[in-house]
């Protein structure tokens, strides 16, 4: 009987203790730094993307859920990025991307709440070039 | 006619008492259990969520009335009315409630266990109507469970009986007025407690409904406002329990400076704390141990505390109180003895 | 107590003169004897090994498909726990005959495996209990594991799955009863009480059940509260990791790996990576080794804290679920900061850790650890000196030493029964050599004996780690020398860990390019959960739910 009354003085000790449990939508939650979150793609001073277009995150990726589109650039040599998506919904956040980035052109960003009730907002454009930017 | 009003009049008041009374311990549970676990239970709905079991109903009445296909029909349909019934007809014997209505019980704690005996009816009808091997396991556990615990129930109370040398509420309380039955009857107490856990499908006791093993029990095919009758007949016999614990053994309405009825309630919330604290604690016996209490140690001590009782009328309360205690004593380390294995440590050996 | 590679000269010289043998070869890097030899003289070459040379311990039952593709090559792994020398024994088999003798009546719990290798690779074994797929439906046609089957190709037609069902010979039309499941029917369809004239119970207990732990599936044959029989199955959680990873480089398969125990992902992490270092002969840097050691030891307190919830909820108590999920968190949020994310790290690499511990991280690790203590005597304070628990879980679900060796039962579940074997201690790997390994151990072999040694070994787990942590010598976290993409030679590679659940073993096969050729989780809980037929045999429906939760079954492992 000795344990049962210890049990319950752990459990009414905890009642006048403060909640471990936060209100959570009303208290948000930071993440640490290396958390593996939301992708985006940093810009460089100029404006443009510090993407190369090197495919070397697409060809890590596992799940094969990262999709680059880019067009030879003009004015010399590499490429120019046109369209950068991530599909989130097949991505395992791995991070295997973002590790294999060497131009640090991919990162997470901490953005973790990215539930949604559409399959369609799943995907995650990341970088489009404006049209009239080409023109 | 005017006594057809005033009847049915005290029913409605009676019932919607009851009944916001068991919203309340709903509530109460949510939010001890939560806090006790570290947790704020519910938050979002009003002041702390105190809306939180209205939502709940209101959820549970936009849901289907699904009936499995391979149930009995009618069985199946009024099955949560059995259960439900009762919590509501015991009522009919509290005190307050006979004066007012004007049906006054002069075997009223009688009266209590004799309707509250119908619960278990609903149950079983439910388990078995649902055509579901969970259900039924559930709806039988349940039979067997209210079975054997009613005997030592009963028999417990014929104590507090023999003291007040009447079956009737009031005057079971009014018998209370110098000494509450907790200190002459302490043995009756602890059994009757335990027992009426058993009856209440409360933890330690919580087999018919046992989430873990029986999914939901006798209520796993149960949806929208049938299951939330069966919720609702749980909760108020809670409260009423409760409430009969008070009268019985904690001297009712009786108190001081403040008026009876806050006594009666505060009294009442206090028992209905603890049986929520020993949920937030214990783990729950299994079948044939929560028999083996039952008829081999419960059903024992509470007639060994009938012979006490009677010992302590003819000398005195004094030694009723002394027997009592020791009783209790001697039944606690047998319920105690359950867990034990010849021979053996408690830790494991650690070995480099 | 690691086999050092000179003593290996001695076991082969024995193995080669055993009957039937082809040749035999060191596998791999590591040093372990592979014997070759024919389908027919298998069970008689383990029976000899078991019955003569004190290999009692059959570790992994398995197969890879032949380098040239014509053929399935069975794998068995066998241990001597005297010395810890470990031998392989590989049988080829052509596809024109894929057939071999069941082992199973050695090793009871060869049945299972041998089910998964039909399953997976089509092997037809003879003379076994019950052969039917294990983790894939019923109606699925093909073998997946074979290179000739081709993943996401739909167009099975109807007809070829009514084949199916009729060949392997499960759910059968017109009632017949499933092979897998026949001896549990058998039982059930045995009159109860003749007086009662009672009927026995079929009941499906999961894969939607609440103290199923996931998606375990275990039918009961019922006599009143009382099971006559059970008989777990499985499959619903199976992901096709091994299949996966074949496609995938062996970064990836760290990731993916992950997934496999959700519950502890640095153990299978650990193991895979180890036998990449093998493979391809890196070497890992002692900090890496530290960190290695700190992380898997905080993931096994982890995974503790999901079967401690588990096996309070199992018996009906719901505040311990809620405390130990506090500690976990807090210990999650410590995986966060260093790896990045809470369960699926993907954090071990070969030749080291990807990051090393974030400024800060150490000291506040350390000081939780230093507290941890105070939190496991609360959990104690709730279930273990609760009386109620100890009826319920005392005397109940003994598990013999014979179940152990024959279902190759490991982990604390093993040591419960008072099996004194612990990787860490007998085989160590990462920093376990140079941080002193205790292993808790208790007599009986009931739930309450496993309980009690899981919280053992929580305690022992925060002092390893607090020491690998405070004992962190300085140096690179990684390997500089580890290419970026790693190309092993061809061979095999075999490594264990001690994950929370016992012997966890990844087996990686490579040909020579950036994908794994076969890649096989040996799998601790798959061994444990198909002990649990014979474990429930006579309890009652509570005790059923009480000792799972003992058991500590992760489907995810369980199935992959």
């Amino acid at each position: 009987m000795i344990g049962m009354f210890k049990g319950m003085a752990t459990t009414i000790r905890h009642l006048f203790l403060p909640t471990f449990n936060a209100d959570y939508p009303n208290t948000p939650k930071v993440l640490p730094s290396r958390s593996r979150s939301s992708f985006e793609l940093p810009l460089g001073d100029d404006g443009a993307p510090l993407c190369k277009s090197c495919m070397l995150c697409a060809r890590s990726c596992p799940d094969s859920a990262i999709i680059i589109e880019s067009s030879k650039r003009e004015d010399g040599p590499g490429r120019v990025l046109e369209r950068f998506v991530i599909d989130l919904g097949l991505c395992m956040y791995c991070g295997i991307c973002v590790e294999s980035c060497g131009s640090a052109g991919l990162r997470h960003t901490g953005a973790f709440e990215s539930a949604t009730p559409w399959l369609s907002e799943t995907t995650l454009v990341l970088y489009e070039r404006q049209k009239e930017a080409v023109s | 006619m005017m006594v057809m009003l005033r009847v049915l009049l005290g029913i409605v008041i009676m019932i919607v008492i009851v009944l916001l009374n068991t919203v309340l311990v709903m509530w109460i549970e949510r939010k001890l259990l939560g806090h006790i676990q570290s947790r704020l239970g519910p938050m979002r709905t009003g002041f702390h969520g105190l809306l939180q079991p209205i939502a709940d109903a209101i959820k549970l009445l936009g849901k289907e009335d699904l009936v499995p296909a391979g149930a009995d029909r009618i069985l199946f349909l009024i099955a949560p009315l059995i259960a439900f019934t009762p919590s509501m007809l015991v009522y009919s014997a509290m005190p307050w409630v006979s004066e007012f209505a004007g049906m006054s019980f002069d075997v009223g704690i009688f009266m209590i266990f004799a309707i509250s005996a119908m619960f278990p009816v609903g149950v079983l009808v439910a388990g078995w109507a649902s055509h579901n091997k969970y259900s039924l396991i559930g709806g039988f556990r349940s039979a067997a469970q209210q079975i054997s615990y009613e005997v030592p129930l009963i028999l417990a109370v014929m104590g507090v009986v023999m003291l007040a040398e009447s079956m009737k509420l009031s005057a079971i309380v009014e018998a209370q007025s110098n000494i509450w039955n907790i200190v002459t009857q302490p043995f009756a107490f602890v059994i009757f407690f335990i027992a009426m856990l058993a009856e209440l499908n409360r933890v330690p006791f919580d087999m018919p409904e046992a989430e873990s093993e029986l999914v939901a029990g006798f209520n796993t095919e149960y949806s929208s406002m049938r299951f939330a009758l069966f919720f609702l007949a749980e909760y108020a016999n809670v409260f009423t329990w409760s409430l009969i614990t008070v009268l019985l053994f904690f001297g009712g309405w009786a108190g001081p400076v403040l008026p009876g009825v806050v006594w009666l309630l505060a009294k009442t919330y206090a028992v209905v704390c603890l049986i929520i604290w020993m949920r937030a604690t214990f783990p729950r016996v299994r079948v044939d141990q929560l028999m083996d209490i039952g008829w081999k140690i419960l059903l024992p001590a509470s007639l060994l505390n009938v012979l006490l009782t009677a010992i302590g009328v003819v000398t005195n309360l004094v030694v009723l109180t002394v027997l009592g205690v020791v009783a209790t004593v001697v039944l606690i380390a047998l319920i105690a003895r359950l867990g034990t294995r010849a021979g053996d440590s408690l830790r494991a050996e650690v070995r480099p | 107590m690691m086999v050092a590679p000179a003593t290996i000269v001695p076991i082969a010289a024995s193995l080669a003169s055993l009957a039937g043998v082809i040749d035999v070869r060191p596998l791999g890097a590591g040093g372990i004897p592979r014997v070759s030899t024919s389908a027919a003289g298998v069970v008689e070459m383990l029976r000899t090994l078991r019955n003569d040379h004190g290999f009692a311990d059959l570790t992994l039952l398995t197969a890879e498909e032949t380098d040239s593709s014509d053929g399935v090559t069975l794998v068995y792994e066998l241990l001597r726990r005297a010395d810890h020398s470990r031998v392989v024994i590989g049988v080829d088999l052509l596809d024109s005959e894929l057939s071999a003798p069941s082992v199973s009546g050695i090793w009871a719990g060869a049945a299972p495996l041998e089910r998964e290798v039909y399953d997976l690779f089509g092997v037809d074994f003879t003379d076994h209990p019950g052969l039917s797929r294990i983790v894939l439906r019923d109606d699925f046609v093909g073998h997946p594991l074979r290179k000739s089957f081709v993943a996401g190709e739909t167009g099975v037609s109807a007809e070829q799955v009514a084949k199916a069902l009729e060949s392997h010979g499960d759910r059968l039309p017109g009632g017949e009863v499933p092979r897998a499941t026949a001896s549990l029917f058998a039982a059930a369809r045995k009159p109860g009480d003749p007086q009662l004239r009672s009927e026995r119970l079929i009941l499906n207990m999961g894969p939607q059940h609440p103290s199923m732990h996931g998606v375990l599936h275990l039918w009961l044959a019922l006599d009143g509260e009382q099971v006559v029989a059970a008989q777990p199955t499985h499959g619903y959680l199976h992901r096709c990791i091994e299949k996966l990873c074949e496609s995938r480089d062996h970064r990836a398969c760290t990731a993916l790996l992950d997934r496999c125990d959700y519950v502890s992902g640095f153990h299978t992490e650990l193991a895979h990576v180890l036998a990449i270092e093998e493979l391809a002969g890196i070497e890992s840097t002692p900090k890496a080794d530290h960190l290695r050691t700190a992380m898997s030891e905080l993931v096994r307190i982890t995974s503790h804290h999901t079967w401690y919830a588990a096996c309070g909820l199992d018996t009906g108590a719901l505040t311990p679920f809620l405390y130990a999920f506090i500690d976990r968190e807090l210990i999650l949020d410590f995986f966060e900061e260093v790896t990045g994310a809470r369960m699926m790290f993907n954090y071990f690499r070969p030749g080291g850790v990807k990051d090393d511990l974030p400024p800060g991280s150490a000291e506040r690790i350390i000081a939780y650890l230093k507290g941890f203590t105070r939190a496991v005597d609360e959990y104690e304070a709730l279930l273990t000196d609760n009386e109620i628990f100890r009826a319920r879980t005392r005397g109940v679900g003994i598990l013999s030493r014979q179940q152990i060796t024959d279902f190759g039962v490991t982990g604390p579940m093993a040591r419960a029964s008072g099996v004194d074997i612990d990787l860490r201690r007998d085989e160590p790997y990462a920093a376990y050599d140079r941080i002193p390994t205790r292993v808790a151990l208790a007599e009986v072999g009931d739930s309450f004996d496993r309980y009690v040694v899981r919280i053992a070994e929580m305690r022992e787990s925060a002092r390893i780690a607090l020491a690998a942590l405070e004992g962190l010598p300085e140096g690179p976290h990684l390997n500089p020398d580890v290419p970026r993409v790693i190309k092993p030679p061809r061979g095999t590679a075999f490594r264990w860990v001690e994950s929370p659940r016992g012997e966890l073993g990844v087996y990686v096969v490579s040909d020579g390019s950036s994908r794994p050729w076969r890649l096989k989780v040996r799998s601790p809980a798959f061994s444990n959960l198909h002990v649990c037929g014979q474990l429930l045999q006579g309890l009652r429906i509570g005790d059923v739910v009480a000792v799972l939760g003992s058991v500590d079954v992760v489907m995810g492992e369980i199935d992959r």
